[in-house]
């Protein structure tokens, strides 16, 4: 390494899916704290609303270099960010880490607010640095998200998920031939994984390719398996399978 | 400036200087091979056109395009509708094919079907597909709206603000060799405006009206998509809540039941001389109550 490398900071691409313009705002400050520690390049995707004036106004006075970009609801925030990654690959950009973040409102649960408050923690200035620090001594760490939402569904005994989404997950493990044999994943699907990993996965399959299979509009698994939960799945399996691990904050 | 269906086709060399001088819509005229090959370049440009900017596909002199290419040609499309200014007619994006007589009519056809497939499965609901000829000659009957290039300056005073009368909204195509010569048309239509609202005046007012009018209507089309989705989630909301509502009252009341249940289980289950006590000492207090009283 270089010595004017040591004290460079890392370079970090932030995805930001908003669906709910009324969350933007939160965000603001904890996404905008960021220059102090790494060299962040923002990425956001308003979905369903190239129209909405008022909130692509925001962010780009807030934001002026920001890559903004407007995507149909699809996928919901998985969708969206399929979309932004291949948008991080068509400008053949670089980085470090990518952080992965949306407006998450769940309004299918009633302790929503509370999944959101424990899932940004991973924005929140003193984490930050600390958790940077942790990519740059483990090398074996791949993801870092929220302990309280590293779930796991799988059955080894019956060799299942409990899950709905049991049968599109072992699609999924058999299309990007995922030969892991443990499953957790991030829950929420909000979290640091480094660059490279992303990159490696996402070149071979492309984002835009996986997002013409996922459902439009308003998801839920709560009755049946979808595609798009499926993937939020996937998403963390993406490291394990090149050998790196989850780890919780 | 009414000029709203009027689309500058050039290619993208001098688009960015342009774009941000003019408020005129452009569309990037780029064949199939410059399009995938350049698509870092082109995304980089739509993502900072300040105006709308769509894709004018050249596909003049074009005989065929292999599958892998076919494929490419429409995600990289799919991609660029992506971005905030990507040109829409009413939330649909807009996608034209250039061709002349040399075009093979089945891929243009083909792959106008491949995009509005594309589209349709990244979340659009609509593409608007638009065939622009340079000669009328060239048009072809092939069921997709197929329009005359280069409408020239007479034609266009002449045929423009007659269709517009008409409710004709357009668009029309204007090519451009270099978007850097692209001025002198701009001013033209800008002095062509200007005559029309003097000779028309009552005539142009409605049209401002009806450009502002269609400008809101855009507007409250994406708002309307927007609040159904939010209502479906409120109504989710409200139903949990009124879910979790309905368990607690089930609850309390179930629990009152086993109470009850309970205390005559107890009850019952007492030695007889022991509830005979209790209502002996009951009766005692009673009388003592009605002595007192």
């Amino acid at each position: 390494m270089h010595l004017k490398d040591m004290d460079k900071k890392p370079e970090v691409a932030v995805f930001c899916h908003l669906f709910y313009g009324h969350t933007y705002s939160s965000l603001v400050a904890d996404l905008k704290a960021f220059y102090s520690v790494c060299s962040p390049r923002y990425f956001f995707n308003v979905s369903g609303g190239a129209n909405n004036h008022s909130l692509i106004g925001e962010i780009r006075k807030d934001f002026p270099k920001a890559i903004l970009i407007s995507t149909p609801n699809i996928g919901k925030d998985i969708g969206g960010k399929l979309a932004l990654m291949q948008v991080y690959l068509t400008l053949e950009m670089k980085s470090d880490y990518l952080l992965l973040l949306h407006d998450k409102v769940s309004p299918q649960t009633l302790n929503g607010q509370k999944w959101r408050n424990e899932l940004l923690q991973i924005i929140k200035a003193p984490y930050v640095a600390g958790l940077l620090e942790l990519f740059k001594k483990e090398q074996a760490v791949g993801i870092i998200g929220a302990t309280a939402h590293i779930s796991n569904e799988y059955d080894s005994k019956k060799g299942a998920f409990n899950s709905n989404n049991d049968a599109l997950l072992k699609n999924y493990i058999n299309e990007f031939a995922l030969t892991i044999s443990e499953f957790p994943f991030i829950a929420g699907n909000m979290f640091w994984v480094r660059s490279s990993v992303f990159e490696t996965f996402f070149n071979k399959y492309p984002p835009l390719t996986i997002r013409a299979f996922l459902e439009k509009g308003n998801v839920m698994d709560t009755k049946a398996g979808t595609y798009t939960h499926a993937m939020e799945r996937v998403f963390s399996w993406i490291a394990l399978q090149q050998g790196f691990i989850i780890k919780g904050i | 400036m009414i000029y709203t269906n009027i689309f500058l086709v050039g290619t993208g060399k001098d688009l960015q200087s342009f774009i941000s001088d003019n408020k005129m819509t452009c569309c990037i005229r780029v064949s199939p091979d410059e399009l995938v090959s350049q698509k870092a370049v082109l995304l980089e440009t739509f993502l900072q056109s300040p105006n709308p900017l769509g894709i004018c596909l050249d596909l003049r002199n074009v005989q065929a395009i292999e599958e892998t290419g076919q494929n490419k040609v429409v995600q990289t499309l799919a991609l660029f509708t992506f971005c905030v200014s990507y040109l829409r007619i009413r939330e649909r994006a807009v996608v034209c094919f250039l061709k002349n007589k040399e075009s093979n009519s089945r891929v243009v056809e083909w792959l106008s079907k491949l995009v509005i497939d594309c589209l349709k499965t990244q979340g659009h609901e609509e593409a608007t597909i638009y065939q622009v000829c340079e000669n009328r000659q060239d048009i072809q009957d092939s069921g997709i709206p197929c329009l005359l290039l280069n409408i020239s300056e007479t034609v266009m005073q002449a045929e423009h603000f007659e269709f517009s009368k008409d409710g004709n909204e357009g668009p029309f195509f204007f090519s451009v060799n270099s978007f850097s010569e692209a001025g002198a048309l701009y001013e033209y239509l800008m002095r062509a405006e200007r005559k029309f609202a003097v000779e028309n005046s009552s005539f142009y007012e409605k049209m401002i009206e009806v450009k502002q009018l269609r400008t809101e209507r855009d507007q409250l089309y994406s708002e309307n998509i927007r609040l159904a989705f939010e209502k479906e989630n409120n109504e989710i909301s409200l139903g949990l809540l009124r879910k979790d509502a309905q368990f607690q009252v089930d609850w309390f009341k179930n629990e009152n039941e086993v109470i009850k249940q309970w205390y005559h289980k107890e009850y019952e289950s007492l030695p007889m001389w022991y509830k005979r006590i209790g209502h002996l000492l009951k009766r005692i207090w009673k009388t003592n109550k009605e002595l007192k009283s």
